[in-house]
C-alpha cells in the first residue's frame, strides 16, 4: 500500500507528531467549568481519592488516550490518501475496444464489451485509457474519468462497417508511447494482429482478452470492387470488376443493379485464369450511375454481402480549335474518343489556340506561343488562389509531361526544356509554337496525340472518378485542387489538398458528385474471411485488490463510529 | 433580583390547609407548666380524668374533699385529676443558602415553609401553641409560641417573608440549637426542617441535640438531583454556602463514590435520629408534600 499524499515517512512522522500532541495534551491541566451545588460535602468526600487533574497531572487515562490517538490515526490516514500499489509503478494500460465490422459477428461484441467491463473493474482510474477502434479511434475512457462513463459511452456504440484498424492504431501508440517502460495493450475483440507487426512494436506489450473467443464462422463477402476505363476504348464507357470469397460451400448468387436498375446476371462474366469469384461487367455506361452488388446468401456478417461504387461521369470534353492550328490538331482530335470539336461558342469546355486568338478568351486554353516570347517551354497559369507547387505536381503528373523526350526538344531547339507556373485569370497551358514546326518532329511523334489529350482533358478538369471507395484505405488518385470536396454530414471538408482521404467506414460520402454523392464499401478480405494474424498472449486478469477511495471510505467511516464512541463515552462520564 | 421560590398565595393554600385541618399529632404525656389545651400533662389539676387521691392539705379546694371515703374511712382526702394542657411547638425551619439553591432543580426552601407550615396548623388547630425559629447560621426567633387556629394565618405570613427575603448564610446546626437551648423554653416538640448539610455533618447535629430538653423531629428534606448529581467530566464544585471550591473530574468512579458518601449521611443521620429518640422523616422536596406528611399524622403511626 502507498499513500497519494505522503510519504512513508511523512505518514510516520505525522504519526508520532500526533501522538506527541495527545500524550501532552492529556497531561495538560484542562480548564474546568463552574458548577455550583448545594453543598461539596459528599463531593470531597468523594475527591478525597480520585483529585482532579492539575498542570502536567500524572498520565491517568490510558484508554482515553488509546482511542483519541486511534481516532486521530485514522483521519491522518485517510488524509494521507491511501492506495493499492505505488501509482508511479503500476502499469499504465491501454485497453482496445474493437469495433470494426468483423465484431458484428454473433456474440463477439457483446462478449468483448463483458470482457472489458471486468477488466476495467480492477485497474486503477489513473491507470488506464480505454480507446474505440472502429472506423476511427476515439477514447471511450480518459485516465481518471469514472468507469460509469463508459457505459454511457457504449451505449451508443456498435460494430461499424470497418476493417480492423487496431495495427495502425498500436503503431500510433507505439510513437505516443510514455516514456519509462513497455506500454500494455489489451485488445477487447479480434481484430488480427500480425506478428510481423508485434516484431516491429517491441516496446508494446500486446494481449488480448478473452483470446479463445475468436471464432471463424462460414462466411462469404465481397471483397473487391473497382472500375477501369473500358478496354473497349469507349470515353463513356467503362469496365467493372467484382470479386467474391468465402468459406460457403456454395457460391452463393451474385446480383447486379445499376441506379436499382437490375442488370442481367449473363452480363456477369467469371475472370479468366483468376480465382473462382472473380467477374467483370463490361461496357457499363460511365454516367456517374450507382452500381450495387448484392449476395444473397445468410451468413455470419451482412456487411460484407452488399457492395455500391459509384461510376465515374465521362461526357466527351467540348473543345474549340482555332482554325490556324486545324490541319495539325484537328486530326488528332478527331482520333481522342472522349473529344468532341465544337465552334467557339459558349458551351465549349477548352480553347486550342495561337497566342494573340480571342478563341475563347474566358476558357481554359492549350495555347501556342512564340518561344521568343516565352523563355519556357511549357508555361502553366492557373488562379491565384492555388498553391503553385502543388498546381504544378499535378499538371507535370496529369499532362504526362515526364514522358515527353525533353532530350530531344532541347537539342533540337538549341534551348532548356523547363516547366514554369505562373498566376492568371484563366487555366492556361502555354507550349512553345515551333513544337508544332517539322524541326522538332514532337507531331510525328506517338507522344503527341497523348500529349493533347492529357492536356486537353487536365484543362477541362474532367474528373477522374475513383477506381475503387473503400472503407479503411486511400482514395485511389489524388483529389484535384479545386473540385468539388468531400464533405461530412456536418459539412466539414474531409479531404485536403496533398492529403489522400480514407472513408472511415462503408456508406455513402457527402459532398463529391453532388447529388451523386460517393459509396464506400467494405472491400475487406480480412473481416470477410475472419483472418486472424498472429497468436496474442492472454490477458491477466487484474484483481481489484485495494481501492483507493473505498479505503479512505472505511477510513472515515471508522473515525465517525469511534467519534460517536467516545461522545457517547464522554456523556456517560466513562472518559473526561 | 431573583423571585421568591414561593409566595403568600402559594404558601396559604387553601386546599392544602383543609386538608390539614384533618390531621392530628399523636403526642404523649406534656410536661406541666402550660396553659390549659388537649392534651394530658404531667400536672394535676383540675381535670376530667381522676387520677388519685391524696391526703388534705391545708390550702386544698374543699371542692375536691371526696366526702363519701371520709364517711367510710373518716379521714379528710381529695381527689386528684388530670390536668390537660397544650404542647408547644418549636418549628425551626432552615433558611440557610443551601436551602434555596436551585440550580439542580426545586430549592428546598418550599418544602421546607410549606411543612413548617403544616406542622404549625396541625397544632394549631388542636389548640397546641407554636413559635416559629428560622436558623441558618445562627438561630433566629420569628415568633414566640402562640395557640389558636387563628395564628395560622399570621404563621403563613412570616412564612412568606421568610421565603421573600435574601437569604441566610450557612448552615451551623450547633450554634443555632445551642441558641434554642438557651431560651429556656417550655418543654415541648422541636421540629427541625432541613436539609441538614452541616458542614459538621450528623455528628454537629448529634452534639447539638444533646443541649436540647425538648422532644425532637427531624424532617429531612432531600432531592433527587443530591442523591445522583448529572455532573460530569472536569468540573470546579462551588459550595453555595461557603464557596469554597473543589477542582474535580467526575468519573463514574467518583461518582459511585459520592453516591456513597450521600447515602453514608442519610443512614448517619437515622442513627442520629434514633439514639436522640426522634422522629426522622424524609421529605423529597420535588414530591406531593401532602402524600409524604400523613404518615406522621396518621393515628398510631407517630406519638411525639
Amino acid at each position: 500500500m502507498t499513500f497519494a499524499n505522503l510519504s512513508l515517512a511523512g505518514l510516520l512522522g505525522g504519526l508520532a507528531a500526533i501522538a506527541t500532541l495527545l500524550y501532552v495534551l492529556q497531561r495538560l491541566r484542562i480548564r474546568h467549568r463552574v458548577v455550583t451545588v448545594a453543598t461539596t460535602l459528599f463531593w470531597r468526600a468523594a475527591a478525597e481519592e480520585a483529585p482532579a487533574r492539575t498542570f502536567r497531572e500524572r498520565f491517568r487515562h490510558p484508554w482515553a488516550y488509546a482511542l483519541f490517538l486511534l481516532i486521530a490515526a485514522l483521519l491522518w490516514l485517510a488524509f494521507a490518501g491511501p492506495a493499492s500499489r505505488p501509482q508511479s509503478e503500476a502499469p499504465f494500460q491501454v485497453l482496445v475496444m474493437d469495433g470494426s465490422a468483423g465484431m458484428a459477428v454473433g456474440t463477439r461484441y457483446a462478449d468483448a464489451v463483458a470482457a472489458l467491463r471486468a477488466h476495467l473493474r480492477g485497474l486503477p482510474a489513473d491507470r488506464r485509457q480505454v480507446l474505440w477502434s472502429g472506423g476511427s479511434v476515439r477514447p471511450l475512457l480518459n485516465p481518471g474519468e469514472h468507469a460509469l462513463l463508459l457505459e454511457k459511452r457504449l451505449a451508443d456504440l456498435a460494430p461499424e462497417a470497418a476493417p480492423a484498424g487496431v495495427e495502425a492504431l498500436l503503431r500510433q501508440l507505439a510513437v505516443e508511447k510514455r516514456t519509462g517502460g513497455d506500454l500494455q495493450v489489451v485488445i477487447f475483440g479480434d481484430a488480427p494482429v500480425r506478428s510481423e507487426t508485434l516484431a516491429l512494436l517491441p516496446h508494446l506489450s500486446v494481449t488480448r482478452a478473452d483470446s479463445d473467443a475468436r471464432r471463424v464462422e462460414a462466411n462469404t463477402g465481397i471483397t473487391a470492387l473497382g472500375v477501369v476505363a473500358a478496354a473497349s476504348g469507349a470515353w463513356d464507357r467503362v469496365d467493372v470488376y467484382v470479386r467474391v470469397e468465402g468459406s460457403s460451400p456454395t457460391a452463393p448468387a451474385l446480383r447486379a443493379t445499376l441506379d436499382d436498375r437490375a442488370l442481367p446476371a449473363t452480363d456477369l462474366r467469371p475472370v479468366s485464369g483468376a480465382a473462382a469469384g472473380s467477374f467483370l461487367l463490361l461496357n457499363l455506361p460511365a454516367a456517374g450511375g450507382l452500381l450495387t452488388f448484392e449476395l444473397e446468401v445468410a451468413d455470419a456478417l451482412k456487411t460484407d454481402n452488399r457492395a455500391s461504387l459509384r461510376l465515374p461521369n465521362r461526357p466527351k470534353l467540348r473543345v474549340a480549335l482555332s482554325p490556324s492550328l486545324d490541319a495539325v490538331l484537328r486530326t488528332v482530335l478527331t482520333a481522342d474518343p472522349a473529344v468532341e470539336l465544337v465552334g467557339a461558342s459558349a458551351d465549349a469546355q477548352v480553347a486550342i489556340r495561337q497566342q494573340g486568338e480571342l478563341l475563347g478568351a474566358d476558357l481554359p486554353a492549350l495555347e501556342f506561343v512564340p518561344a521568343a516570347a516565352q523563355p519556357a517551354a511549357f508555361l502553366i497559369v492557373h488562379p491565384a488562389t492555388l498553391e503553385p507547387a502543388v498546381v504544378f505536381e499535378h499538371a507535370v503528373k496529369a499532362i504526362g509531361l515526364k514522358e515527353i523526350d525533353a532530350m530531344a526538344l532541347a537539342e533540337a531547339s538549341g534551348r532548356s526544356i523547363e516547366v514554369t507556373v505562373s498566376t492568371g485569370p484563366q487555366w492556361q497551358f502555354a507550349v512553345w509554337q515551333e513544337l508544332l514546326s517539322e524541326q522538332f518532329n514532337f507531331t510525328q511523334s506517338r507522344a503527341f496525340p497523348l500529349f493533347v489529350a492529357n492536356a486537353v482533358r487536365w484543362l477541362a478538369g474532367a474528373p477522374g472518378g475513383y477506381a475503387y471507395v473503400a472503407a479503411g484505405q486511400p482514395l485511389p488518385e489524388e483529389t484535384w485542387p479545386g473540385t468539388e470536396p468531400i464533405l461530412d454530414a456536418q459539412g466539414l471538408r474531409l479531404d485536403y489538398p496533398g492529403v489522400p482521404f480514407v472513408p472511415d467506414k462503408a456508406g455513402e460520402l457527402a459532398g463529391q458528385g453532388g447529388s451523386s454523392p460517393l459509396m464506400a464499401s467494405l472491400l475487406d478480405p480480412g473481416t470477410t474471411l475472419s483472418w486472424t494474424g498472429g497468436a496474442l498472449a492472454p490477458a491477466k486478469s487484474v484483481s481489484p485488490g485495494f481501492d483507493g477511495r473505498r479505503i479512505l471510505l472505511w477510513l472515515l467511516l471508522a473515525a465517525f463510529v469511534l467519534l460517536g464512541w467516545e461522545w457517547y463515552l464522554h456523556q456517560t462520564g466513562r472518559v473526561p | 433580583m431573583t423571585p421568591p421560590p414561593v409566595t403568600f398565595e402559594e404558601l396559604f393554600d387553601p386546599a392544602f390547609l383543609a386538608t390539614l385541618s384533618r390531621w392530628s399529632l399523636a403526642a404523649r404525656r406534656v410536661s406541666g407548666g402550660g396553659r390549659h389545651g388537649a392534651r394530658l400533662s404531667q400536672d394535676f389539676g383540675p381535670g376530667i380524668e381522676f387520677k388519685d387521691y391524696r391526703p388534705y392539705a391545708a390550702g386544698d379546694d374543699l371542692r375536691a374533699v371526696d366526702w363519701n371515703l371520709y364517711r367510710r374511712l373518716g379521714k379528710v382526702f381529695v381527689r386528684i385529676f388530670e390536668e390537660e394542657q397544650d404542647l408547644p411547638i418549636y418549628l425551626l425551619p432552615d433558611v440557610s443558602r443551601s436551602m434555596f439553591h436551585r440550580d439542580a432543580g426545586v430549592p428546598g426552601i418550599v418544602a421546607a415553609l410549606r411543612c413548617t407550615l403544616a406542622l404549625a396548623a396541625v397544632g394549631l388547630n388542636h389548640h397546641d401553641c407554636a413559635g416559629l425559629f428560622a436558623f441558618a447560621q445562627k438561630l433566629e426567633v420569628l415568633s414566640k409560641p402562640k395557640s389558636g387556629p387563628s395564628q395560622i394565618l399570621p404563621v403563613a405570613r412570616q412564612l412568606a417573608q421568610l421565603a421573600a427575603r435574601p437569604p441566610g448564610d450557612r448552615t451551623d446546626l450547633p450554634v443555632s440549637l445551642r441558641r434554642l437551648a438557651s431560651l429556656n423554653l417550655r418543654r415541648g416538640l422541636v421540629v427541625l426542617i432541613s436539609d441538614f448539610f452541616d458542614p459538621g455533618g450528623p455528628a454537629a447535629l448529634h452534639e447539638a441535640l444533646r443541649a436540647l430538653r425538648h422532644r425532637v423531629v427531624v424532617i429531612q428534606l432531600v432531592r433527587a438531583a443530591d442523591a445522583t448529581p448529572k455532573i460530569g467530566g472536569d468540573v470546579r464544585l462551588t459550595d453555595c454556602e461557603s464557596g469554597e471550591a473543589t477542582d474535580l473530574t467526575i468519573t463514574p468512579r467518583v461518582l459511585a463514590r459520592y453516591q456513597a458518601a450521600y447515602k453514608t449521611f442519610n443512614n448517619e443521620l437515622s442513627r442520629v435520629a434514633r439514639a436522640r429518640r426522634a422522629h426522622h422523616v424524609r421529605i423529597d422536596v420535588e414530591a406531593d408534600l401532602i402524600v409524604q406528611l400523613a404518615p406522621l399524622f396518621e393515628p398510631g403511626a407517630v406519638s411525639v
